[in-house]
């Protein structure tokens, strides 16, 4: 495939569509990241280049083919027990507090909005099978969504290549958890069944999802405006139990946008608790 | 503060010289498993210890073996980086008392969280996720 | 892993008989023999070469001359539950820009012994990527690297695959019999 600078016209292109189909504001300056995950879309769909994809794409309106453009531009990168600290802050109080609260109903619900890849959910999997004792007895729910159909179906697939299980996955838990099957490790049917995945848009209407006791919503708000982000944070404080707390990304906070929910500092990490 | 890195490559103890100095630790090298319990002797012991398994002379397992039998190593990081990926490998590492475990080819990533994961103090901790 | 972390793993693994679990593992594949096809390593190749060494690999088309001269060896055997002998090799543009990179060199100024530490490294992360495929247990030589000469001649019975790194091809033969000479 060649390879060739992309225009601004191009680059102007792929962030408009973005920004209508999924609200996610992309950094012009990072063309070669446009560069980098449109290839491969242009590659499997026998373009030479990536502005040909975009110039056949501008022609004529194609819905498939620029639901690939926008999945392949917004899945995030995603590593097992991603900045170690909220699964710390999970073992020492979180699990502790919720068998206690959740003592009569027994059920525990955690989503993974944005979940690509499946790590995140995968993560909180293990780390619930090797820290929450009598786990057996409990209804636990644990959901993954994401907006990309690509990323799901891999993400319930539960394969991964040997780069990924590498990244952030304690080898002890790597050996345990899952095997081999030639160049992929696959994780064992205990914990892959433990997790249940479905296609969400966070600025969509959402398909109707369990009250969460703990919600995962790491390193998205990020790509949003200041009134997507309290639009998203009014809906996902709705599907919340009284004092379930949220997740997010380090660089990210509620504070300014949303007043319900109350910040936590625990050790290393940082959470928001619904007031 | 240093690392002592074991490998037989000079090749990948320069890849692993790269990815680790940044982070602030120094780095002392050896090229096999006796060589590495020489460079012990010599020296205070080191903030962690990135070891391959398969080198001439003394390979990397019978390495490990031979520090967590000393006492003065009980509490030594040490980290295998190593072709060798099959999971039973993974576990005979893991009993023979390596903390971690990198399967070769590995991204500079990889080998920071794993470092991290174990404990190691970095002195420049470069953020690896963003 | 501090002692005690340790020292419950040890209690797991004693307790969640590793042995039977590694002993069935064996069984099953000595049944369905190992492959390994063309895009299986080719995927081997740009986990080494795209992932690790940010060197950007796609496939060749122009092929290997088999007039080069002066070409990097380098060869690496399994033996045990899966027997193969795997054999990269590089002509001395191709090995120079590898050691360049794994070295961080400048251009042309790497010692030919530094490139043949380098491409047998490569030789050696291809290898250990190939026997672990294969649960049962094998055991993975030292690299073994020399520079040839003669033209490029590929024994029978083997498979291969030609991939540009960064531009320059490398070829990677792999034979499932041990074959006497290299």
């Amino acid at each position: 495939m060649s390879v060739a600078t992309l225009t601004p016209e191009a680059i102007n292109y792929v962030c408009t569509t973005v920004r209508a189909r999924s609200a996610i504001e992309l950094d012009v300056s990072k063309s070669y990241l446009i560069e980098a995950r449109l290839a491969p879309v242009a590659k499997d769909n026998g373009f030479d280049s990536i502005n040909d994809l975009i110039q056949a794409l501008r022609g004529q309106r194609q819905l498939k083919l620029e639901s690939q453009l926008v999945e392949a531009m917004t899945t995030n990168e995603t590593s097992f027990f991603r900045d170690q600290h909220p699964f710390e802050t999970l073992r020492k109080t979180l699990f502790s507090e919720i068998k206690t609260r959740n003592a009569a109903s027994k059920s525990l619900n955690i989503w993974s909005a944005a979940c690509s890849t499946g790590q995140e959910i995968y993560s909180i999997a293990m780390h619930l099978r090797e820290h929450f004792a009598d786990l057996a007895s409990w209804k636990v729910q644990l959901v993954g969504t994401d907006l990309s159909d690509d990323v799901l179906k891999r993400a319930a697939e539960a394969r991964f290549s040997q780069i990924e299980v590498n990244r952030g996955l304690p080898a002890s838990m790597l050996v345990k958890h899952f095997q081999r099957n030639g160049l992929h490790w696959e994780l064992k049917p205990e914990v892959r069944n433990m997790a249940r995945f479905m296609k969400l848009n966070l600025i969509e209407r959402w398909p109707p999802l369990p009250v969460m006791d703990i919600v995962f919503l790491r390193n998205v708000l990020i790509y949003f405006c200041p009134e997507t982000k309290r639009a998203i944070l009014e809906k996902v404080r709705r599907v919340m139990a009284p004092n379930a707390v949220l997740f997010l990304g380090a660089a990210e906070t509620t504070m300014g946008l949303d007043a319900g929910f109350e910040r936590v500092q625990s050790d290393n990490s940082v959470y928001y608790r619904l007031k | 503060m240093y690392a002592l890195i074991i490998d037989d490559s000079r090749a990948m103890r320069r890849i692993l010289s790269k990815i680790v100095m940044p982070l602030g630790l120094e780095v002392v090298e050896a090229e096999n498993g006796q060589d590495g319990l020489d460079r012990l002797e010599e020296m205070e012991p080191p903030e962690v210890i990135l070891v391959d398994w398969n080198m001439p002379v003394m390979n990397g397992l019978d390495f490990v073996k031979t520090v967590r039998a000393d006492g003065r190593y009980a509490n030594q990081k040490i980290m295998m980086v190593t072709t060798e990926t099959e999971p039973a490998q993974m576990v005979r590492a893991l009993m023979a008392g390596v903390d971690e475990f990198a399967m070769k080819p590995f991204t500079a990533d990889v080998l920071v969280e794993k470092m991290k994961l174990i404990g190691v103090r970095l002195p420049n901790p470069v953020s690896s996720n963003e | 892993m501090d002692l005690k972390q340790r020292n419950k793993w040890l209690l797991y693994l004693n307790t969640h008989s590793w042995q039977d679990h590694l002993f069935w593992a064996g069984r099953e594949i000595e049944r369905e023999q190992m492959i390994v096809d063309v895009p299986t390593m080719d995927q081997i190749i740009s986990n080494v070469f795209d992932e690790m060494l940010c060197m950007p690999t796609s496939p060749s088309d122009s092929g290997l001359e088999c007039s080069v001269v002066g070409r990097i060896v380098a060869s690496i055997r399994i033996t045990g539950a899966m027997e193969k002998l795997i054999v990269v090799e590089a002509p001395m543009a191709t090995a120079s820009l590898i050691g360049e990179t794994m070295f961080d060199a400048e251009h042309d100024t790497l010692p030919e012994e530094e490139i043949r530490d380098a491409v047998g490294e490569i030789v050696n992360m291809i290898g250990g990527n190939v026997k672990g495929m294969c649960e049962g247990e094998s055991t993975l030589s030292l690299p073994c690297v020399s520079v040839e000469n003669s033209e490029l001649s590929i024994p029978d019975g083997g498979e291969q695959t030609i991939v540009n790194v960064a531009g320059s091809p490398i070829l990677v033969r792999w034979h499932d019999m041990p074959v006497a000479t290299v």
